[in-house]
């Protein structure tokens, strides 16, 4: 018989206190848990999608709404820009920008996006077609892999655009069909997420609602140069620089002082949200800490008291022929097996909760929250807690294997 | 094989109790009796090596306990004395059979589980083997105590106050129920016990004041 067994059954003897322990574990963990996968996926949610952009330009307006909006598609847009105004930057032969994206946003299905984009927009998040083709006219849409298998839609399905993006604007449907032209690889990130379709399809939607008269451009769907041909808005204009050096840094701050674009660095606002979020979350961390400082003085106590009623059964082992050493052990496992599946069934729990709140709060829609994501961090909070269970131990060992037989055998 | 020599333990802060020497031989059944208070089961301890004496020597098989280390101590208990103690003891999780195996183990032997079915009919507690201990009756619960005290073949077994809630049937069963026992697996009895029933029943015996 393994002290294991022993360990085991002993605790087994009472399990009503066991489940209470390990749930009590399993509650602080679990709340440890959950602030970590979220503060990790959130923060590498938004640095991945914001490392691919060094500035944004926009309407004036708030600069961290302008990254939630164009680049987590989360918040409404700050307000359009016309084309005009930044014409200069479409120029393929720019001397400091690499890379240019215009961004049209505003129009929604069922609640996910429907952005306008130049093909660029494809070759720079290096996106992939499953099925079908990118489109090539008007009212083409491709679609996120998460939407189509959301709403089962496949190539040549039509579906009808609401304006306004879902509560944020009242909704409102534009007349004209949308066919599905194409459907994205699955790629981990954002785009999963959004409808796409031509810039000028953008446009034609919405001056139909104003006039009634389609407005022909020559090209159906139109490349970064041909936009420049027209006068019209569009929401922002993602730029990647070619290098960092003293005139990308100027950039910025010469469109916000010279124009009425405002130029947004996204590393910067998304900086100023951890500064927001941070304390918060520092709070929460030091709630399930102080949780799991309870947890494991409970832990303390209660094995304290068994130790108290199986005193007398500790002098027996020692009596049969067992040293201190295995006492010690065999009440060193016992704590073991208590906070190891206390602190598993926290991993878990913790899964679990954030599985389905990811799923009723949308925290995945916004902020790349998923209940089936695993850290290494998760492996640190694992050994901590064992580490934290066996110093609430080592008293109750200390004295169980110091026991004075002779004392407790002579008061039975 | 049992032996002791000017043993005295100190009582209290000033007090001083002296034993008078004890002799026993193999396969001989030997009672410590006395009033309650009188020490009897810090005798026993003693000779358990459970507390060290404050003089004097305790030498089983020619070996002097009172000089062994704690771990040692503890193995040399184990596997040379069977200890019954007032009231029964056992692990309440474990199952009668489980709680004998662990006798077993603890001295490291592997486990034997023909010799403890054996022990158990024996007592007459064959069909109590897998029952938790605390669903048994005191008789059966002292039987047990006396199965778990004799199944590593101890030479010596020392029992403490084994008759203290039993009839005069019952202390005559029990009484030879151990004698018997301690004779087939050729240990050495000691009782201590302040029961007078007991006193003419021991031939080897002394009385402490």
């Amino acid at each position: 018989m393994s002290k294991w067994y022993l360990a085991w059954k002993n605790l087994m003897h009472h399990p009503s206190r066991f489940i209470f322990n390990i749930l009590l574990i399993g509650m602080a963990v679990s709340l440890l848990v959950i602030i970590l996968l979220i503060n990790k996926q959130m923060s590498q949610h938004f640095e991945k999608n914001a490392s691919d952009v060094d500035l944004i330009l926009c309407a004036k307006g708030s600069p961290l709404q302008s990254v939630l909006c164009n680049i987590m598609h989360i918040d409404a847009p700050t307000g359009n820009i016309s084309i005009s105004e930044i014409k200069p930057f479409l120029n393929p032969n720019h001397p400091i920008i690499k890379r240019a994206l215009p961004i049209a946003i505003g129009d929604s299905y069922q609640g996910y996006r429907i952005v306008g984009v130049t093909k660029e927009y494809f070759d720079w998040y290096s996106l992939r077609i499953e099925r079908g083709q990118f489109f090539n006219n008007d009212f083409q849409l491709v679609l996120g892999s998460e939407v189509a298998s959301k709403y089962k839609l496949n190539i040549g399905d039509t579906l009808q655009s609401s304006h306004g993006l879902v509560g944020i604007d009242d909704e409102h449907h534009h007349d004209n069909d949308l066919i599905v032209h194409g459907i994205l690889k699955n790629s981990g990130g954002i785009q999963d997420r959004l409808i796409f379709i031509s810039i000028s399809s953008y446009w034609d939607l919405h001056e139909h609602e104003v006039d009634h008269e389609h407005i022909h451009h020559e090209q159906n769907v139109l490349s970064n140069q041909e936009l420049v041909n027209y006068d019209k808005t569009i929401t922002s204009l993602l730029v990647k620089f070619k290098g960092t050096n003293i005139q990308s840094l100027n950039f910025g701050r010469s469109i916000n002082e010279n124009t009425n674009v405002m130029a947004v660095n996204p590393a910067i606002e998304l900086n100023r949200l951890y500064e927001l979020t941070g304390s918060a979350s520092e709070l929460l961390n030091l709630i399930g800490i102080i949780l799991s400082i309870l947890a494991f003085i409970a832990i303390f106590i209660n094995l304290s008291q068994a130790l108290n009623e199986r005193k007398f059964e500790i002098a027996l082992i020692r009596i049969g022929g067992g040293s201190r050493t295995y006492i010690a052990q065999l009440l060193i496992f016992e704590g073991f097996i208590l906070s190891f599946t206390g602190i598993i069934l926290g991993l878990i729990l913790g899964h679990i909760i954030l599985f389905f709140s990811a799923t009723k709060y949308h925290l995945a829609d916004q902020y790349g929250i998923q209940g089936h994501y695993f850290c290494i961090d998760e492996i640190y909070v694992l050994f901590i807690g064992l580490v934290c269970g066996l110093i609430a131990t080592i008293l109750p060992v200390i004295r169980a294997s110091n026991q004075n037989i002779h004392h407790t055998i002579s008061k039975i | 094989m049992l032996s002791t020599r000017n043993l005295s333990i100190r009582y209290g802060k000033e007090n001083v109790i002296t034993f008078p020497d004890i002799d026993v031989s193999q396969k001989d059944a030997f009672l410590i009796h006395g009033p309650s208070g009188c020490g009897k089961t810090t005798l026993l301890h003693i000779l358990a090596g459970l507390i060290k004496p404050l003089t004097g020597t305790v030498n089983i098989f020619n070996q002097n306990i009172t000089n062994l280390r704690s771990s040692h101590l503890d193995l040399f208990r184990g596997t040379n004395i069977g200890i019954c103690l007032q009231r029964p003891i056992f692990i309440q999780s474990l199952s009668v059979l489980e709680n004998l195996i662990l006798a077993q183990e603890l001295i490291g032997h592997k486990k034997n589980v023909n010799v403890i079915y054996d022990q158990l009919s024996q007592l007459q507690l064959i069909n109590k083997a897998h029952q938790k201990t605390y669903s048994l009756s005191q008789g059966e619960q002292q039987r047990l105590m006396f199965a778990r005290a004799l199944i590593n073949n101890p030479k010596l077994i020392l029992a403490d106050e084994p008759t203290s809630a039993l009839d005069d049937t019952n202390t005559n069963i029990i009484i030879e129920l151990l004698k018997n026992q301690c004779h087939e697996h050729h240990a050495a009895l000691v009782i201590v016990s302040h029961d007078e029933r007991l006193f003419s029943k021991f031939q080897n015996k002394i009385r402490l004041k």
